[in-house]
């Protein structure tokens, strides 16, 4: 026994600490990606692998903004149906292909072809040919014209504004396919290892066409739990994460820490949506007394640690042209005399639904305690995220806490696949109002600026007086970085940041 | 106890596993039926229409008739198909082939490290009834088997990965990096073989046998090890065995924390998005470890123990 003992001691003795490795970066993710295959990008995780493998015709900066990519520029003709790009001419997939308009073509019609079976065929379809091209009538789409090896142009059935901001999203990704069915990029990164759930092993790509990487490889950890993350991030082993929640505070308040913290707006919308299909949302008072009874800016301070900021409306300011009044601000009486006017004085009971996260329940437990001291009782269902969904899409819940992130940057994003009569009603809240519906066909191909802009402050302002949602919070992405790491930045879009310029310093 | 009949033990032992796998299989599938949720719209994200969610029902079977279903399901399995993820288009066998040498590395460290500490430990304490250290092991086999496997994962990762920084916090690729997940995994275990072979070894010490054993002029190890361990070997191989059937399907607490690509975190993750094959596949792969466990238990029962070896083999002559 002693001896046994005694080789456990010197086990740990000799088992000392393994240094990270030299000039690889490391980050993490909570969970796995679904697929590298930029058909099949519909979740975040997917995009931000996508954005290192593969380039796009443009790409979003930091903020809102679109820059120039594998297209070195394009033209937007007057009636907003034509895009010309001009491409880059010295592009290579990883595979040592020289990168041709033709490539282009084919990864758009690669995604609309039913074959590929990709759920993402939406972003193409308002290209002039993409439906017969759907239908298998055509061979080719007729809308996306290859005129030379650098110049493409696309020409659509209608204006639609938010078109250049699609060819950004990580299925617009232009790849090249090989006989056997492989695809690869031109990114800034090669994918050397992908253990599932377990990490994927990037390594710099020398070609890149805009500028290599500075670090040799990418290590992209999946791990699922937040302590053991952040277990990770102080030993060295990380050299960046999202803050969780819960550590908000003792980040922020470590001074040798605090200085290496940045936070951004992200464009998404926290909200509880509110199902207008029947009593008692189908009344805009009851919903817009709901929307004054609950206390936003206290659950943001005492349960978001002040990371975000209260909505005035569903569009993140980033994306309104121009500031916004807020209507609802905590005022519980307001709220009693509008639910009495809807001849609700007595209160209502009522089913609050949420997915089984038990962080979630933090701000549904607080709603349901404000909402008591107008008289609403709320009961609490949570479900695992695929029942919930389900009942959602289904119109079962009266109440329901979702959230709605950006996939483009655009006010548009936050109004047609959340608010327009068809979606809404066979998705959401089941609001329904033609003249937002015509509002937003509007914002879709209004091709100058300030009317378009006018049409989006116009939208805004009904939702928020018809109020389909209570309007929570716009959060914070809140990432902490290694001290050494240097060249980072916080981006607005997910897919933005392709670490090519980040590097480590003593 | 001759060859051929332990060839003909275990190839009827594999025959009974047969009937097993199919009800496992069959009451995993009847259990996705009724559950409720819906796999396709995991798989679409946000932006779908109705023609495309009818498609994919369609194409992924789920419009058939239940019993069309099963029949279409067992057919592929016992034709080796496991098809592919709803979620990742990834072939199941592949993924669970990437998976299982994970799950064997950690559940084999953790078991060998909960049997090797907890049968010694068992031991020790028995040997020294009454004294400080035997009253030491109960309580450290009680706070082992009380103390929940990730509250003993998150301490061993604060303590021994950040404060002490002796070994990587989590992660997996080499022998560093097994020694945390392997404790937090195999404490329970080792606390419970601790418990069980004191109590077995208390048993057997006053034994006429052993008495006989030290008469004859054997080592006190040679008595203790070959004399009173090997009889309260049956239950422990029981709890070593169960133990580790269960390591192998669901240590989804620890693969979690520690980030270990192993087959319970895949289970887990596929039963939260409803996505059918790979939670038939794991099933399956479950199911067999199960059925192969159960014979190398019976296996290992009948070379300890000649009454069960005569019972098991209708052996006569031992």
């Amino acid at each position: 026994m002693p001896r046994i003992i005694l080789l456990f001691i010197i086990f740990f003795t000799i088992a000392c600490r393994i240094e990270p490795v030299k000039n690889q970066l490391s980050l993490v993710m909570a969970g796995d990606p679904k697929s590298l295959d930029p058909a099949f990008a519909t979740d975040v995780r997917s995009g931000q692998l996508i954005a290192l493998l593969y380039d796009n015709l443009v790409k979003y900066g930091h903020g809102n903004d679109i820059l120039p990519s594998i297209a070195s520029s394009w033209d937007i003709n007057n009636d907003g149906t034509k895009y010309t790009f001009i491409l880059r001419d010295d592009v290579q997939f990883q595979n040592g292909k020289i990168l041709t308009a033709q490539d282009v073509k084919y990864s758009f019609e690669r995604l609309l072809n039913p074959n590929t079976k990709s759920h993402r065929k939406w972003l193409f379809t308002k290209v002039l040919g993409a439906n017969e091209f759907i239908e298998g009538n055509v061979d080719t789409v007729s809308g996306i014209f290859v005129k030379n090896d650098t110049t493409i142009s696309i020409n659509l059935q209608s204006a639609f504004n938010p078109f250049l901001g699609f060819l950004a999203m990580p299925s617009a990704s232009i790849i090249n396919q090989d006989k056997h069915g492989n695809i690869v990029g031109t990114g800034p990164w090669v994918l050397e290892e992908w253990i599932h759930d377990g990490h994927i092993l990037l390594n710099r790509n020398d070609n890149y066409f805009s500028a290599p990487p500075h670090m040799t490889t990418l290590k992209i950890r999946i791990l699922p739990e937040a302590l053991p993350r952040t277990a990770e991030f102080v030993t060295g082993y990380l050299d960046m994460m999202d803050v969780p929640e819960s550590e908000f505070d003792l980040w922020n308040n470590d001074p040798e820490w605090s200085s290496h913290i940045q936070k951004m707006d992200e464009l998404n919308t926290y909200y509880i949506g509110l199902n207008c299909s029947r009593p008692p949302f189908n009344n805009p008072l009851v919903r817009q007394a709901i929307n004054y009874a609950v206390n936003v800016d206290a659950i943001i301070s005492s349960v978001k640690h002040n990371n975000c900021r209260f909505a005035k409306g569903p569009i993140p300011p980033v994306l309104l042209p121009q500031a916004s009044e807020r209507v609802y601000s905590f005022n519980p009486e307001k709220a009693k005399t509008l639910l009495a006017k809807a001849g609700y004085q007595n209160g209502f009971e009522i089913d609050l639904w949420q997915s089984q996260s038990s962080d979630l329940l933090f701000v549904t437990e607080a709603i349901q305690a404000q909402l008591a001291g107008v008289g609403i009782t709320v009961n609490i269902i949570r479900n695992d995220w695929n029942m919930y969904s389900k009942a959602v899409r289904e119109g079962v819940p009266d109440m329901y806490y979702r959230s709605w992130y950006a996939d483009y940057p655009d006010a548009e994003n936050f109004l047609t696949p959340l608010f327009e009569s068809e979606v809404s009603k066979t998705r959401w809240t089941r609001y329904t109002n033609p003249q937002l519906d015509s509002l937003i066909s509007q914002i879709q191909i209004e091709t100058d600026d300030s009317s378009r802009n006018f049409l989006i402050m116009q939208a805004n302002q009904t939702l928020v007086d018809d109020a389909p949602w209570i309007y929570l919070w716009h959060s914070q992405s809140v990432v902490i970085t290694n001290p050494k790491l240097k060249g980072w930045s916080p981006s607005l879009m997910f897919n933005a940041e392709k670490y090519n310029g980040v590097f480590k310093r003593d | 106890m001759g060859f051929s009949s332990v060839i003909s033990f275990i190839v009827k032992r594999l025959l009974q596993g047969i009937p097993v796998i199919i009800g496992v299989l069959t009451i995993s599938f009847l259990l996705m039926t009724v559950a409720p949720g819906d796999p396709v719209l995991a798989m679409v994200g946000d932006y779908y229409d109705e023609a495309t969610l009818e498609s994919l029902r369609e194409e992924l079977g789920l419009n058939e008739s239940l019993p069309m279903q099963y029949v279409q399901f067992m057919g592929k399995i016992f034709s080796g198909d496991f098809g592919k993820s709803f979620m990742t288009d990834r072939s199941v066998m592949s993924d669970l082939l990437q998976k299982i040498p994970f799950t064997l590395q950690l559940a084999f460290s953790a078991m060998l490290l909960a049997t090797i500490f907890g049968v010694l430990l068992g031991i020790f304490s028995a040997l020294k009834k009454g004294s400080i250290w035997d009253r030491l092991t109960i309580i450290i086999s009680l706070s082992g088997i009380s103390a929940p496997v990730f509250w003993i994962a998150l301490l061993l990762i604060l303590w021994v990965g950040v404060h002490l920084q002796w070994l990587p916090p989590t992660g997996y690729g080499g022998l560093s990096f097994l020694v945390l997940p392997a404790i937090a995994l195999g404490t329970r275990s080792m606390a419970m073989l601790a418990r069980t072979s004191r109590a077995f070894m208390l048993d057997v010490l006053n034994e006429d046998y052993m008495r006989t054993a030290r008469a004859k002029g054997l080592s006190e190890t040679k008595v203790i090890f070959k004399h009173g361990l090997r009889n309260a070997l049956i239950p422990l191989i029981t709890i070593v065995a169960m133990d580790f059937g269960s390591y192998l399907s669901g240590a989804v607490l620890t693969e979690s924390i520690f980030g270990w690509p192993g087959v319970g975190r895949f289970a887990l993750n596929a039963i939260m998005k409803r996505d059918f094959p790979v939670i038939q596949g794991t099933v399956l792969f479950m199911a067999v470890i199960f059925v192969f466990i159960n014979i190398i238990v019976d296996i290992l029962y009948a070379w300890t123990d000649p009454r069960v070896r005569r019972s098991l083999l209708g052996d006569k002559h031992e």
